[in-house]
């Protein structure tokens, strides 16, 4: 049987659909695509650890019988996204798919017989109380805030997003330190995402939903030349693999006050470039000192003075990770930043840098 | 109490709070109509103004819903209000200096039948003509005679700047008049241009020929073909004028 579809939502679709992170060799199905086509319609199943796909599009098949086969998923992908030619053609062969595009052929070879295997689908569901998905604020938190994400596996929990059914949203590592927190989440949840779920939420097309379904979340898209339709599992504090984020704590920590102190971004950033340029590879902290309407960023080569605003009066000293400064400085959304010194009764244990629609927490150095 | 920054073309458009609150009202009632307008779900027949692109006869075969916008175009809008003036004030003068070469679609089409099936409609100067065995309805501004040639009347509005520089029709014109002369069989087109600030007037004689009227249906079939097998047909080259303005502007990037 031989199918024609436009190649652009093809290659759109199956860029939404194939998640490179989500394919692991250790999960035989996520590896797969399995595609089916029949007279007007072509169809693609994904299924990875954590989410299920399925793709829709509208065509012009040549046979009225249903048509399987399994492909490689990843080379797939690769594959159209190289295409020019508007119109591809897939051939359904016993030892695997054809594909035309232009005077071009490409072969890919059936990965399985569909006896051997069968890949779950997503509740394909368009009604209930499904959620618009709001991309500005995705990308909010991933341009803001992912880059706190830990990438280590000493605590799994925080190799996730933390979301809220309050709007909280909480990216942090607690082995660096570091916490970032804001109010975009507007999905009426308590749960853990992965980064690949920030991103496809990044990504989607407009006007994409996202509905409950128990312990799962249906996302569903509509356009012109595609349906899109995934199911995903996120994972919850109550798993024993990941435990508590301790989000309470660490909200209780974002604390904002009337009493702080106010710096231009582009001036602490200049300081921090010319403290980076001559730090000691050996060293790389620096002290924070604020006295007298002051703040200083401190090392042995280095004393930068930059000119504060809002309480004058403060006074503190913190030593700090200046790769971690740069970074939090770099990744907070306004040219104005507030800065807050976090006591421990006596102690002081960090700063809390925030503007209007966000926080980051870090904690000072021995 | 906030500021809010001068807008230099709002300075002296109005000088009291009732008239700025009246010039609100009309630009908000006019928005509004517009905003109506272009919601409507265009009929699934081809629009002749719009066989210049494959892909948008699609979109409009398929029934697709044209484009959310947000802003309202009131320049674009008033300029085709203003069409519309000219055209009726032409059609009044060349059919009352016409007189009986002013020929009525429903008269030429008795006189000389065609190899379709069809429905007419009268609407003051203009007749709807809907072809029964192809998907398109069409109004021609007129049909003439001179010399004992049936011509087809072609009126064309457009801006100062565009008129000045106009030495021939406009190649998107000529794809709108070819598809009238396929259906009508009539290869003597008649194209009338008026200045719509000072009202002069620029004329040009075009002719369709058997090949061009072969490729006029040629191109409806493909369409339609593309509709039967959900394939796109090519889109304008990227960067054409027209695509800026096109009600399926975000669908056609998503094809």
């Amino acid at each position: 049987m031989k199918f024609t579809v436009s190649t652009k939502p093809l290659v759109d679709s199956i860029s939404l659909g194939v998640i490179n992170q989500n394919i692991s060799n250790f999960n035989q199905k996520s590896c797969l695509a399995q595609i089916t086509a029949n007279r007007t319609s072509l169809t693609i199943n994904l299924e990875t650890d954590s989410v299920v796909t399925e793709l829709r599009l509208k065509g012009s098949g040549d046979g009225d019988t249903e048509n399987v086969i399994f492909v490689n998923c990843a080379t797939l992908k690769q594959l159209v996204n190289t295409f020019d030619a508007n119109v591809t053609e897939l051939e359904f062969t016993d030892t695997g798919l054809i594909l035309r595009n232009g005077k071009s052929k490409f072969i890919l070879e059936k990965m399985m017989d569909i006896e051997s295997i069968s890949l779950n689908k997503p509740k394909f569901n368009k009604d209930g109380n499904s959620v618009s998905i709001d991309k500005d604020s995705w990308k909010f938190v991933k341009d803001h805030q992912m880059f706190a994400i830990s990438i280590a596996y000493i605590h799994p929990v925080f190799t996730h997003v933390y979301i809220n059914d309050q709007g909280d949203t909480i990216v942090g590592d607690f082995d660096n330190s570091i916490f970032t927190h804001s109010k975009k989440n507007k999905l009426p949840v308590t749960c853990l995402l992965t980064d690949t779920i920030v991103n496809l939420f990044n990504i989607l097309p407009d006007g994409a939903t996202v509905l409950a379904n128990n312990d799962t979340y249906i996302v569903y898209a509509d356009t012109d030349s595609y349906e899109y339709c995934s199911e995903f599992t996120p994972h919850y504090e109550s798993d024993p693999k990941y435990g508590s984020y301790n989000s309470n704590m660490i909200l209780s920590l974002m604390r904002r006050s009337e009493n702080d102190i106010v710096v231009d971004k582009s001036i602490i950033s200049k300081s921090l470039i010319q403290s980076d340029l001559l730090s000691n590879p050996n060293d790389s902290t620096v002290d924070m000192n604020v006295e007298s309407g002051i703040l200083s960023i401190v090392n042995r080569q280095v004393n930068c003075k930059v000119a504060i605003q809002g309480n004058t009066d403060m006074t503190f000293s913190i030593k700090l990770k200046l790769d971690q400064l740069r970074q939090v400085i770099s990744n907070l959304d306004s040219d104005k930043i507030h800065i807050n010194p976090i006591y421990n009764g006596e102690d002081l244990n960090g700063i809390i840098l925030y503007t209007d629609d966000m926080e980051i927490m870090i904690a000072g150095v021995e | 109490m906030g500021f809010v920054p001068v807008v230099s073309k709002s300075i002296g458009s109005f000088n009291s709070s009732s008239s700025q609150q009246f010039k609100k009202l009309i630009e908000d009632s006019w928005n509004n109509q517009i905003q109506i307008h272009n919601s409507r779900i265009p009929s699934k027949t081809f629009a002749p103004s719009s066989m210049r692109c494959d892909r948008k006869s699609w979109f409009r075969l398929r029934g697709v819903e044209p484009d959310r916008r947000s802003i309202s175009d009131r320049t674009l809008d008033f300029s085709a209000t203003l069409g519309t003036a000219c055209h009726e004030f032409l059609q009044n003068l060349i059919s009352s200096t016409l007189g009986s070469e002013w020929i009525s679609v429903k008269d030429y089409l008795a006189e000389n039948p065609i190899p379709h099936t069809y429905k007419l409609e009268e609407s003051g100067f203009e007749t709807r003509v809907e072809i029964l065995d192809l998907p398109i309805r069409f109004a021609v501004d007129g049909i003439i005679r001179l010399h004992g040639k049936y011509y087809i009347l072609e009126i064309k509005s457009c801006d100062y700047s565009a008129f000045s520089n106009l030495t021939d029709v406009k190649p998107e014109h000529y794809d709108q008049t070819c598809t009238y002369s396929t259906l009508l069989g009539i290869e003597n087109i008649m194209f009338v241009y008026i200045d719509r600030m000072y009202g002069d007037i620029k004329c040009y004689e075009k002719h369709v020929d058997a090949n061009e009227s072969k490729h006029t249906i040629d191109r409806m079939t493909y369409v339609m073909k593309c509709v039967d097998t959900n394939i796109a047909p090519d889109r304008l080259p990227k960067g054409d004028k027209w695509c800026s303005m096109c009600p399926y502007y975000i669908k056609c990037n998503q094809w």
